[in-house]
C-alpha cells in the first residue's frame, strides 16, 4: 500500500478533532449506562446492559455517518482530495479514524463492565457473557464500517447496520441456552469457556479480515470521487 | 515556454454524458479560461486535472506529472476551489489555515493573514455562519496562501454578489500579475473570462469548440449586417456561424473573418452594410450554436 504515514496522521487527527464532542457525549452516555449496571437490582442491570449496547451501537453509526457519509453529503471529499492525499490515504485514515471513535467508548463501556463485574455483587460468572456481546458488537461495526467504506453508500450502511443488530437476538438467546454459559451465570468465579474463548477469538478474525479486505480493495483505487 | 497542463485525446463517458477526447494545453504563465454552459464537461475537465476522477482513455500530464498516478506530487503545487466544493462547516477559518498549512511548507501565514483581512473574513467564526461569498472568499485564501504555481478554480464567481464578485475577481487579478503563476478556471460568465483570460477554450457537450487568444478571437469573429435576398443554403460554410433575416437586413456572425470576405459576400448578391466587432459573449454563443449544428 502506497501511503505516507504522516499524511494518514494528519487526517485522523482531523477526524479526531472534528468528533471529540459526540465521542465526549457516548463516553458521558457509557459512564450513566455503568451507573445504572452497577445498582444493586436486577431491573438496573437489564436496563445498563440495554443502555450500554444502545451507547455502543449509536457510537459507531454515528462515527461511520458522520465522517463518511457525512463528508461525501457536505461535499468537503473535494477539498480533503485537492490537498496532496492519495485515495489509498484517505481511505487509511476513514478506516483508522473511525476504529479510533468508536473503540474508545467501546474501551470505556468494557472496562467498566469488567470492573463493575468483579468488584460488585454481579455475579462473577457471567463476565465471559459480558464481554462476548461486546466483542460482537466489535464485528457488526467491523461489517458495517467495511461496507460503507467500499460501497460509500448510506442505504446500504443502514440497511447492514440493521441487519447486523437483528441478529444480536438470536445470538443472545443462542448462548443462554448453551449450558457452557447458563451454568456459570450465576457463579462468583469468573469462568471462561473454551468455547467462549473459540467465539471471541473467530469475531475479532472475522473483523480483521473484513476491514482488512474492505482496505485492500479500497486502497487500490487511484481516484476517490 | 513549457506547458504546465497537457491533456490528449483525454475521454469520460457517464451514463448520460461523454467527454470527448479533449485536446487542453495550457503554457507556463498563461491564464486560461475555461467557457462552457452549465453540463458542457468543464467541472469533469478541471477534476481530471486534479486527479479527482481517472478519465477512460488518454493521458493527463499537470505540471510535468502523469495523472491520477502522480497526482501527490503534482497537486503540491495546485491550488484547486470548485464550486461544490465544502469546507467544514462546524470549524472556523483559522481551524482550517491550521489544517492546509500542515500539508505546504510554503504556506505564507502573513498573506493568509492579509486575505482575510482584506475580504473580511473573521478567522473565528465557524464557517456555518459564513454567506455563500465569504465561503468562497475562504477557500480562495486557503489555496492562495500556498503559494500554487498553477491555480484550477471550478466556477470561482458562481453565485457570488457583486461586490463579493468584484473583490474576488480583484484578488485574482493582483495574483495573476505574478508571471510564473499559471491559471485554469472555468466560467460560464463570459465578462469575469475577458477580464482575467489571456486565452480562452470553449467547451460544449464535452467538446472542446475552439481554443485561442482572446484577441485572436476579437479579431477573428465578425458581425455583418446584409442587405439582398439570399438562400442560406448559398452560404454555407465552415465559417458561418449564424444567419438570421430581420426584416431587410440579414445578420450574418461569422468566423475567420477578413478583407475578403466582404467580396464573398458582394459575390453572393448581398449588399455589406455594416461589420461589427463581437463580444466575447457573442463569440461563445454563436460557437455553442455552431457546435449544436455541427
Amino acid at each position: 500500500m502506497n501511503a505516507d504515514f504522516n499524511t494518514v496522521k494528519r487526517l485522523v487527527l482531523k477526524d479526531w478533532d472534528l468528533h471529540q464532542k459526540p465521542i465526549a457525549g457516548y463516553c458521558g452516555l457509557g459512564i450513566l449506562g455503568l451507573a445504572i449496571l452497577g445498582y444493586p437490582h436486577a431491573w438496573a442491570f437489564y436496563m445498563g446492559c440495554v443502555t450500554l449496547l444502545t451507547v455502543m451501537i449509536a457510537a459507531g453509526f454515528h462515527a461511520i455517518s458522520t465522517t463518511i457519509i457525512g463528508e461525501k453529503k457536505e461535499q468537503t471529499t473535494p477539498f480533503i482530495m485537492s490537498l496532496p492525499v492519495r485515495p489509498s490515504e484517505y481511505v487509511l485514515a476513514k478506516v483508522i479514524a473511525n476504529c479510533v471513535i468508536f473503540l474508545v467508548p467501546w474501551c470505556v463501556v468494557v472496562t467498566g463492565v469488567v470492573f463493575l463485574t468483579l468488584t460488585t455483587p454481579i455475579p462473577n460468572g457471567i463476565l465471559q457473557f459480558l464481554v462476548l456481546m461486546c466483542v460482537l458488537l466489535i464485528m457488526n461495526y467491523a461489517i458495517v464500517l467495511t461496507v460503507t467504506v467500499v460501497s460509500e453508500s448510506e442505504g446500504l450502511s443502514i440497511f447492514f447496520m440493521v441487519l447486523v443488530n437483528l441478529l444480536l437476538n438470536p445470538f443472545i438467546m443462542l448462548t443462554l441456552r448453551n449450558p457452557e454459559f447458563y451454568e456459570h451465570m450465576e457463579s462468583d468465579v469468573v469462568y471462561w469457556s473454551p468455547t467462549a474463548l473459540v467465539t471471541i477469538a473467530s469475531m475479532l478474525a472475522i473483523a480483521f479480515v473484513v476491514v482488512g479486505l474492505g482496505l485492500w480493495r479500497q486502497t487500490k483505487r487511484e481516484t476517490f470521487i | 515556454m513549457t506547458d504546465v497542463i497537457q491533456m490528449r485525446g483525454v475521454a469520460k463517458s457517464y451514463q448520460n454524458f461523454q467527454l470527448d477526447h479533449i485536446d487542453l494545453t495550457l503554457p507556463a504563465g498563461e491564464i486560461m479560461g475555461l467557457v462552457g454552459v452549465n453540463g458542457a464537461g468543464k467541472s469533469t475537465t478541471l477534476r481530471i486535472l486534479m486527479g479527482l476522477i481517472a478519465p477512460d482513455s488518454g493521458s493527463v500530464n499537470v505540471l510535468g506529472h502523469s495523472l491520477p498516478e502522480q497526482q501527490v506530487e503534482a497537486k503540491r503545487d495546485v491550488g484547486f476551489a470548485s464550486e461544490d466544493m465544502r469546507l467544514y462547516k462546524h470549524k472556523n477559518l483559522a481551524w482550517h489555515m491550521n489544517f492546509v498549512q500542515s500539508f505546504f511548507p510554503s504556506w505564507d501565514n502573513r498573506y493568509a493573514q492579509h486575505l482575510a483581512q482584506k475580504f473580511g473574513l473573521p478567522l473565528d467564526q465557524n464557517l456555518k455562519g459564513f454567506s455563500h461569498g465569504q465561503r468562497v472568499k475562504a477557500a480562495l485564501l486557503l489555496l492562495l496562501a500556498r503559494r500554487p504555481g498553477l491555480l484550477i478554480l471550478d466556477e470561482p464567481t458562481t453565485g457570488l454578489d457583486p461586490v463579493a464578485r468584484s473583490e474576488v475577481l480583484e484578488e485574482l487579478a493582483e495574483v495573476l500579475e505574478n508571471e510564473n503563476r499559471s491559471v485554469l478556471f472555468s466560467s460560464h460568465n463570459t465578462h469575469d473570462v475577458e477580464q482575467l483570460s489571456d486565452s480562452i477554450t470553449f467547451l460544449h457537450d464535452g467538446r472542446v469548440l475552439a481554443s485561442e487568444d482572446i484577441e485572436s478571437f476579437l479579431e477573428k469573429w465578425r458581425c455583418v449586417r446584409c442587405k439582398g435576398d439570399i438562400d442560406p443554403q448559398a452560404l454555407q460554410s465552415s465559417n458561418l456561424a449564424e444567419f438570421r433575416r430581420s426584416g431587410s437586413l440579414i445578420n450574418l456572425k461569422l468566423d475567420n473573418y477578413n478583407d475578403s470576405t466582404a467580396a464573398w459576400l458582394q459575390s453572393k448578391g448581398l449588399e455589406v452594410v455594416e461589420v461589427l466587432r463581437m463580444t466575447l459573449e457573442e463569440i461563445f454563443i454563436a460557437n455553442v450554436k455552431r457546435g449544436r449544428a455541427q
